[in-house]
This record gives structure tokens, C-alpha cells and sequence, in this order.
């Protein structure tokens, strides 16, 4: 099967494929699926795992009566079984102009990521949904529907690769529209720069709707730490928009103190939100970041 | 603060020059980036549209607003006024005699004096052109007229104490000559003037400044140390003489010593304490010495600050003059002449005497003019024979010359030296053939028959030389010419034994030569501080000196066994068979210059005579003993400091500009 994948993807090689099988993807809390899965329900259902008691009442399944608790209490008890379901697992990716930015690219970086954790909610019998933001103009609205196992890996992966950073994203009207019209909530991965002001409510909008919300904020080396020198005009890849600046040591060394101010605006934000803040440098190579950083940071196990 | 060029301040519209450039729009690199959300968040604040906040915090502009501003303040030229003399050209004039080295003034006068030099020099204008004279015995050029300071001050280094006293009226005159030459000339003499009792003279109105160094008369001297050998027993001398206007009162150790014993091994013979008067002297007679005392040394306890004359040495007079026979009928000339020179004792016999006389005392030498024995035997010593008669059985005679023309066969002989012979004139000369254990020395240029000639008759037994001059002298104007005493004490030099005249006693810085004897080929110099050096004779003469140090020196030469001096006359002549020594001492005190009380009055009368209508007056003329100096005014210059001060800011603002490749660099080192 691993095989077969492999030949329609050109995002994993079989051995990664094959680490990636390995892993899966943690939920934090438990969550009511639509199909009988692997993860633990809200619901009672019907595994071996034992629950809770609650009178009998008619129209139950006789089977289910406990009839030691009857010889007892002389009354008919119900006996709950944890009910194990399935899991829909959200991936956003923004497909801002700015995300295709970078050496390498973060978009191309978002891509693999998602992929990657994406054949892992596949491969655990978990349902997977990616959406891209921002692209809502191609054919299938830049959505991958809810899927559930590994033979919907070839069509993620194609609507992986299909993907172009483009246009402008707001990122609150985006995020929002995607909270109310999402009907299960459960693990959400966001990938995305931040690089709108509009974060902040797209965020509050998400974690307000219950998603369990892993913000992998992907910056790249360039971003980081910037390589320019001397007097510049620096414009805006989405919209354009100039800015004069004369890169000297202290300008660049504001710069860097700027991004730490705002990286650590963005984790005490996400902090009060229950949001895991994943700051994501392109430059880390890629397995790292799967296997060491999100492993670390418990978003696969 | 004052401005040479305060043209310069013009420069100061690159100010709004450079301001200008920062507010105007640069043509900026454009560069696209992902976002310019985070770089709006950085410089919300920096960027803001007031252009006057555009300059805010800028470290660039700042640096290089303040090189812009030193170096327009380096071309204005600021100077302070600094006390000095004027003038485009000033003449120094350094006194480097011996009371210079007083150390009255610590360290002592000399490098306190070019301690102010030094100090005056980095104070001068640039192109102010600076000689310097060293003031010594004759003044001497240092360093000629020069803008480059570092020259100068490597020049004023090299003057070192000279032994002599100086004559201050050579070096004004040099300095005057010197002056003569420029228009605006400034003179500054820097000296004790002690001892100064010549009036000081130069050029009128030349503006001149004396800057008098010194601050005390104190010095007493050993001004005076002999020892002197008769019979079985010395006697020794020693005068002690108070320079200062105080009495003073001196402990002097008088010790003896043998010459080759080391300094240490001083055997301490006597402590006088003295009172002297002020300006005057005392003396000490020590006339119970034994007679194989060898050296006599005397010491203050107490060195006083000129302390070089604070000792002295003495050796024994142990000299014999040379005795010398001369056999002549009458010779005036001849007479004059040997009765002139030095440590001779003459003895004249007429002929016939010689003749009559069977039994004849020892001689060194026999001088027969113009006359040799008929009956009576040639003596055994050395012999000079002027204008033979006949032959005898050192050479024959062949007849003789009319009017020859002398000219030397060889030049450098030390019989010869300093000898002019081109201006004699001889009527007629006897013809002699060359015996072949002579040299000839002077020969008729035409028939080249010897006219003088010497050498070691050493196929007789009693190893004579023997010279002899082939012309009577009273038939030449030889003895009109100045050349006759020279050939006369050149030939009893060497015919008087090769005795070697050395003095016991030389002066401070004195030089002096002697002939050594015949076949020695250097000479040792042993001086008092274990200096040795090795002297080879020139033209037959060894040149000692300038003594620099004041102690015991010993001369040493090897001398083959047998070739011994009949007479030895000279200092003190001992050695072995193979090895010869003979011995002086030089002592440091000096009149003139053990008076080290600086003398102001001398120079303020230089001043007023310099400047007789006071129109520059006596700037400078001290009437304290205190280093005085009080020249007049000259500009300072502080360009070089500016610019220096422009320069390290320029490197600094080079530094701001590339930190960030630097700390790059830094980083990747790490």
C-alpha cells in the first residue's frame, strides 16, 4: 500500500512513509466522532472498556442489564461502555503570497508538514481534513474533504501539491468562517507566517468554536534573521506596500528584538487560549521538526 | 586660543553640507519581502515623517559631524601663546663643558637643560627652523638648521659632557655667523655660565635669551696631587681648593697604591680634615712617604655635586733628562734649538776639548757638528753626526754636492713628521755613501745622494744609531726655517734612546701622542674603568686621547729583548723582558670649570650688549640661581593633535558603520 502511495506523491520518499507509520497524532481530550474509530468517545458505546452504571430504563438492550448489581440492589442497572470513535483532524495551511516567500519556501515547508500529518491521521483511522486559506477561488474551494484511511493518502497528497501561495489572506475572516462552518471540532494544526493583523480574532475564533488548537508559526531563516545591508526599499510581496529602511547593525539588531517581542506576544496569546505556539524556522530540516520538535512538543507521539 | 588661518572656519558649510545628505531621499535598493509586517512593528517609532526625526539617534551623522569639525579646526590652526623664543629661525646653543654635569639640579645641569630644550622643541611652530650649537672647547654644529624635530631632539641627545670648558664667545660667534645669514633670528644660550669671566660678546641686535642653569657654588676640588720620589723617600702634595663663597669643611682620605694592583687593594695612609675659606685653598704635605710608593690617591668623604674633581691620583716623577754631548766650535742655531727641548740636559765640548779628554762620562748621545774626531775614538753611544768633515767608520765620504735639492725618500717616518723640507735651501752638502744598516731619509732629488740618513749600526758592538746630516746647517737656511726644531727634536727623540716621553699627568680630554720604540707594532690602553684598547702607531706615532675618564691608565707594548731604550726617561717605564708598561693619571679638576657657581651677571651683560636699547630686552636674564627661564613668547601649535583627534574619530565611525559584518565575523569565529 506504502508503495502505491509512493508512486503518486512526490512530498515523502517509502522509508519516511513508512517512519510516519509510526506515529500518530495526539488528542488531548476526548472527543465524539461520527464513525466507530480508534480514539476514546464522549459517547458510551460498546467497548470492553467499562464506564459507568445508570438505571435501566425500558427500551434499553436487556443485554446490557447487570445482573450482579440486580441480585444486590434489586434494581436493574445499565452497565456503560467507553465508546472508542473516530477523530477529525483539522489541518489549515495559509496560502498567503507570502508563504510561498523564503529559501526554502514556507508554503513548500507547510505543504510537507501537513502532509506528513496528515498520512498520520490517515493511517490511525482518523478522519482528515486540510484546507488551504486563501484559496477558495480553485475548483474544490481549496479544501480536502474529511477522509478516512490510508488509501485517501494519494488524493491528499495531489491536493497538496496542487497548492500556490497567492493573493492576500485575512486571516480573521478566514479562520472565523471556518470555526462556524465546521461541524466537528477536534485536533486543529494551523500553519500560517501570521503575517496579517487579523491573527488575534482569527485565533479567539477558533479556540472559542473547542478546536484543539496546535499553531505551528512558520518563519523563514530569512525572516529570522534578516541578510540585507545598507539603504533599502523593502516591499510587501501581497500587497505591495513600501518601506524605507537603512539596515545597519542597529537597525537589524532592533529588528531581531522585534521578532522576539512578537513571538512571545503570539505564545502568551495562544497560552491564555489553551493554543500550543509552535514558533517553525523553514531552515530546521524537516524531519527534525516532525520526529524531534512536534515529538517534544506532543503533537505526535 | 588663537587661529593661524581662520579662513579655515569656512570650511564649517560642509556642516549643513553633510545634514543635507542625510535628510535628502536616497535612491534606495529595492527588495522584496514576504511581509513588511514585522519591519513596520520595528520602526513605527524610527520612521516618523518629521525629517529633523530622521537624524534622531543617529550615531553616523553624529561621528561624522565631529570629524567634520576637527578638521576644519586642524586647518584653522588653533595655538596658545607658550613661553619661548621667537622667530622663524632660532639658534640653540647648548653648553656641554664639565660644570655642567653638577648635579645641583637633579639630574644634573645638562639634562636638565635639554630636559627644557626638549619640552621648548614640542612647543615650537612647524616651520620654525632650529640649529643647535654644542657649546664646548670650540662649538661645534649639532644639528643644522632643521624642521625636523626628531632629528633635533636625537641630536640634543648626543651631546654628551665634554672634559673641557667651553667657550661660550666661539659658540655666540658661530651663532652670530649663523644669524647673519637668516632675517628673523632668535638665539637662545642655555648655560651656567660659570666660570665666565671673559665679557660675552655678540652681534648687536639679535634678539638673544640666556636661560642659566644651576642653582649652587658648593664644590670643593683636589685641586692639586703630586708625588715626588728623591733619594730613599717620596714626598706627596695635595691642595684642596674651595670654590664656594661658604667655607666648608672636607675629610680627605689619602691612600697609596702599587700601579698593578687593582683599585680595591688602596692602602689608606692618612685623614686630613680640612677648613677651607670660602674661595681659597688648603694644603696637605706628606713628606714621609716611603720610596717604593707607586701612586698617590686623595678623596673627599663626601661627594659634593660635581663630583669628578672630588679626586685625583698622582705617580711618581721618576724622570731622568737626557743627556747630550754636543761637540762643536760654535753653533748658535744649533745651541738654541736643543737647548729648547724638553728633558735634555746639554753638555757643549769645542773640539779640541773632546780631543784632549781620555776618559769621557756616559752620554745618551753625541751630537758632532761639523766636526769628527781625528785621534780621539768615536764614543760608544748613540752618535749624530751634522755636516761630517770626514769620513768614519760608520760611512765614507765621497766628495761633495753643490746646492742640493732635499726631498724625502720616505714620507711617513715618524723622524719626518710634520717636516717641511720643499723651502730649504742648502749651499752645498757632503756625498756619503748609504751604509748598509741606514735608511736614507732625505736625499738630493738629483744625484740622489743621501742627505740624512739613520739607522742601528748593528754590525758594531755596542748596537749605536747613528744619524748623520750630509750639510753643515750654517751653510743653509735651514735654521731660519721652521722646519730645524722639528727635525731636531724628531732626531733627539730617536737618537736620545727612542726614549719615550710620556707625561705623568694628562688634563681631562687632553690628547697626546709619543713614539714608541722602533719594531712595536700596538700598543695596550688600559683606563681606570677596565677599558682596554688597542692602539696601532701612525707614522710612527701612538695618538692617545681624548681622555674620558679620570683615573690610572697604563700603556702596554711588547717589546723584543734587547731593543730596550739606552736611557729611559720616560714616566715611569717598567716591564719585563718581553712586556713594557709605562703609566699616567688623569685628573678631572679643571679651574674654570671646578668654579660651577652659575653666573647670572655674565649673562645679563650678554643681553644688554645684545640688545642695548632694550627694544627686546634681557627677556631671559636670570638673576637667580634657580634654572631660570623666562623667554619670551611663541606660538603653540595643537593642529596635529586636532587631526590626530580627527583621525581616531574617522576610524571609529568606520567601526559604527561595518559592526554588523564585524560582529558577524566575530560570531562565526566563535
Amino acid at each position: 500500500m506504502t508503495k502505491i502511495i509512493q508512486a503518486s506523491n512526490k512530498l515523502f520518499d517509502e522509508t519516511f512513509l513508512r517512519k510516519l507509520e509510526r506515529l500518530t497524532i495526539l488528542s488531548r481530550r476526548a472527543v465524539s466522532g461520527s464513525q466507530q474509530g480508534e480514539r476514546r468517545s464522549t459517547k458510551r458505546g460498546q467497548s470492553i472498556e467499562f464506564a459507568d452504571f445508570r438505571p435501566y430504563t425500558p427500551g434499553d438492550d436487556l443485554r446490557r442489564i447487570d445482573w450482579n448489581a440486580y441480585a444486590r440492589m434489586d434494581r436493574f442497572f445499565i452497565k456503560l461502555f467507553v465508546e472508542e470513535e473516530d477523530l477529525t483532524i483539522h489541518i489549515l495551511i495559509d496560502s498567503s503570497e507570502s508563504m510561498a516567500w523564503g529559501e526554502p519556501a514556507k508554503l513548500s515547508y507547510a505543504v510537507q508538514v501537513a502532509g506528513a500529518l496528515a498520512y498520520i491521521g490517515l493511517t490511525g483511522l482518523d478522519r482528515v481534513t486540510v484546507t488551504a486559506l486563501g484559496a477558495a477561488s480553485r475548483s474544490d474551494g481549496g479544501i480536502f474533504t474529511p477522509s478516512r484511511g490510508r488509501q485517501q493518502a494519494p488524493k491528499l497528497f495531489a491536493f497538496l501539491q496542487t497548492l500556490i501561495g497567492t493573493g492576500q489572506v485575512d486571516l480573521a475572516s478566514g479562520l472565523r468562517t471556518y470555526a462556524a462552518s465546521t461541524r466537528r471540532t477536534g485536533p486543529l494544526l494551523l500553519i500560517s507566517d501570521l503575517m496579517d493583523e487579523s491573527w488575534q480574532a482569527g485565533l479567539s475564533a477558533l479556540a472559542a468554536r473547542g478546536f484543539e488548537i496546535t499553531l505551528l508559526h512558520t518563519l523563514a531563516p530569512q525572516e529570522v534573521d534578516p541578510d540585507v545591508q545598507g539603504d533599502l526599499k523593502l516591499l510587501d510581496i501581497e500587497s505591495g506596500a513600501a518601506i524605507e529602511i537603512t539596515a545597519d547593525y542597529d537597525l537589524l539588531q532592533r529588528y531581531r528584538d522585534s521578532l522576539r517581542t512578537w513571538q512571545s506576544e503570539i505564545a502568551s496569546f495562544c497560552s491564555a487560549r489553551g493554543i500550543y505556539y509552535i514558533p517553525v524556522n523553514t531552515g530546521t530540516p524537516f524531519e527534525e521538526l516532525i520526529f524531534a520538535v512536534l515529538r517534544q512538543r506532543r503533537v505526535v507521539l | 586660543m588663537n587661529f593661524l588661518t581662520p579662513l579655515a572656519f569656512l570650511l564649517a558649510l560642509t556642516i549643513p553640507i553633510i545634514i543635507a545628505m542625510y535628510l535628502l531621499k536616497l535612491r534606495r535598493v529595492e527588495q522584496t519581502v514576504a511581509s513588511t509586517y514585522l519591519w513596520q512593528r520595528m520602526v513605527r517609532d524610527v520612521e516618523a515623517n518629521a525629517p529633523w526625526q530622521k537624524l534622531r539617534r543617529n550615531l553616523l551623522l553624529l561621528l561624522q559631524l565631529i570629524v567634520a569639525l576637527l578638521l576644519m579646526l586642524a586647518l584653522a590652526r588653533p595655538f596658545t601663546w607658550a613661553s619661548g623664543p621667537t622667530g622663524a629661525t632660532v639658534v640653540l646653543i647648548l653648553d656641554h663643558s664639565l660644570s655642567m654635569a653638577a648635579t645641583d639640579v637633579d639630574p644634573n645641569r645638562l639634562a636638565t637643560a635639554k630636559a627644557q630644550i626638549n619640552q621648548w622643541i614640542d612647543s615650537l611652530p612647524a616651520a620654525t627652523s632650529v640649529t643647535l650649537i654644542a657649546a664646548g672647547e670650540t662649538p661645534k654644529v649639532a644639528v643644522a638648521s632643521t624642521q625636523d624635530r626628531r632629528l633635533l631632539k636625537n641630536g640634543l641627545n648626543d651631546i654628551s659632557i665634554t672634559p673641557k670648558p667651553s667657550n661660550l664667545n666661539a659658540a655666540l660667534t658661530l651663532a652670530s655667523a649663523i644669524a647673519n645669514q637668516n632675517p628673523d633670528v632668535a638665539i637662545q644660550l642655555y648655560s651656567d655660565f660659570s666660570g665666565q669671566t671673559d665679557t660675552l660678546r655678540s652681534a648687536q641686535n639679535i634678539n638673544i635669551s640666556t636661560v642659566v642653569v644651576g642653582s649652587t657654588d658648593q664644590n670643593q676640588a683636589i685641586s692639586n696631587l703630586t708625588l715626588e720620589t728623591q733619594d730613599d723617600k717620596s714626598k706627596g702634595f695635595v691642595q684642596v681648593s674651595n670654590f664656594s663663597d661658604q667655607p666648608a669643611t672636607r675629610r680627605v682620605l689619602i691612600s697609596t697604591q702599587s700601579l698593578d694592583q687593582a683599585d680595591e687593594a688602596r692602602q689608606l695612609i692618612n685623614v686630613v680634615d680640612l677648613e677651607i675659606a670660602p674661595r681659597s685653598t688648603e694644603s696637605i704635605v706628606l713628606d714621609s712617604l716611603s720610596a717604593d710608593v707607586q701612586l698617590l690617591h686623595a678623596q673627599f668623604t663626601e661627594p659634593d655635586p660635581l663630583a669628578l674633581d672630588d679626586q685625583a691620583w698622582a705617580i711618581a716623577q721618576n724622570q731622568t733628562p737626557t743627556n747630550i754631548l754636543l761637540i762643536s766650535s760654535g753653533n748658535r742655531f744649533l745651541q738654541t734649538a736643543l737647548a729648547l727641548l724638553p728633558n735634555v740636559d746639554i753638555t757643549t765640548q769645542r773640539p779640541t776639548d773632546f780631543e784632549s779628554s781620555t776618559e769621557q762620562p756616559q752620554y745618551a748621545l753625541t751630537i758632532f757638528d761639523s766636526y769628527v774626531p781625528i785621534t780621539a775614538t768615536l764614543p760608544s753611544t748613540n752618535l749624530f753626526f751634522i755636516g761630517p768633515t770626514r769620513s768614519t767608520p760608520f760611512f765614507d765620504i765621497s766628495g761633495s754636492i753643490e746646492q742640493p735639492t732635499l726631498e724625502k725618500t720616505i714620507e711617513a717616518d715618524p723622524r719626518l713628521s710634520n717636516l717641511s723640507i720643499s723651502d730649504i735651501n742648502v749651499l752645498n752638502a757632503t756625498r756619503i755613501t748609504v751604509p748598509d744598516w741606514a735608511t736614507t731619509l732625505i736625499h738630493d732629488a738629483t744625484s740622489e745622494s743621501p742627505i740624512l740618513f739613520a739607522g742601528q749600526a748593528i754590525a758594531q758592538e755596542n748596537d749605536q744609531r747613528v744619524a748623520t746630516l750630509a750639510f753643515d746647517i750654517r751653510n743653509s737656511d735651514l735654521p731660519l726655517n721652521v722646519a730645524f726644531p722639528l727635525l731636531l727634536a724628531n732626531m733627539i727623540d730617536w737618537l736620545g734612546g727612542g726614549s719615550i716621553s710620556i707625561p705623568t699627568q694628562v688634563a681631562y680630554g687632553d690628547t697626546f701622542s709619543f713614539v714608541p720604540p722602533p719594531l712595536v707594532r700596538s700598543v695596550d690602553l688600559f683606563g681606570p674603568n677596565g677599558v682596554t684598547e688597542r692602539l696601532i702607531p701612525e707614522a710612527g706615532r701612538v695618538t692617545i686621547g681624548p681622555t674620558q675618564s679620570a683615573g690610572l691608565y697604563t700603556l702596554s707594548w711588547a717589546g723584543p729583548s734587547g731593543d730596550r731604550p739606552a736611557t729611559d726617561q720616560s714616566a715611569d717605564v717598567t716591564g719585563t723582558d718581553s712586556t713594557e708598561r709605562a703609566n699616567f693619571v688623569v685628573n678631572a679638576y679643571t679651574p674654570a670649570e671646578a668654579d660651577i657657581a652659575p653666573n647670572p651677571v655674565a649673562a645679563a651683560t650678554l643681553d644688554s650688549a645684545a640688545n642695548p636699547d632694550g627694544i627686546n630686552g634681557p627677556a631671559s636674564a636670570s638673576t637667580s640661581l634657580q634654572t631660570n627661564s623666562q623667554p619670551s613668547q611663541s606660538p603653540r601649535e595643537w593642529w596635529r593633535l586636532v587631526a590626530l583627534a580627527a583621525l581616531i574619530m574617522l576610524m571609529v565611525e568606520w567601526l559604527v558603520y561595518h559592526r554588523g559584518t564585524l560582529a558577524r565575523l566575530v560570531n562565526s569565529t566563535e
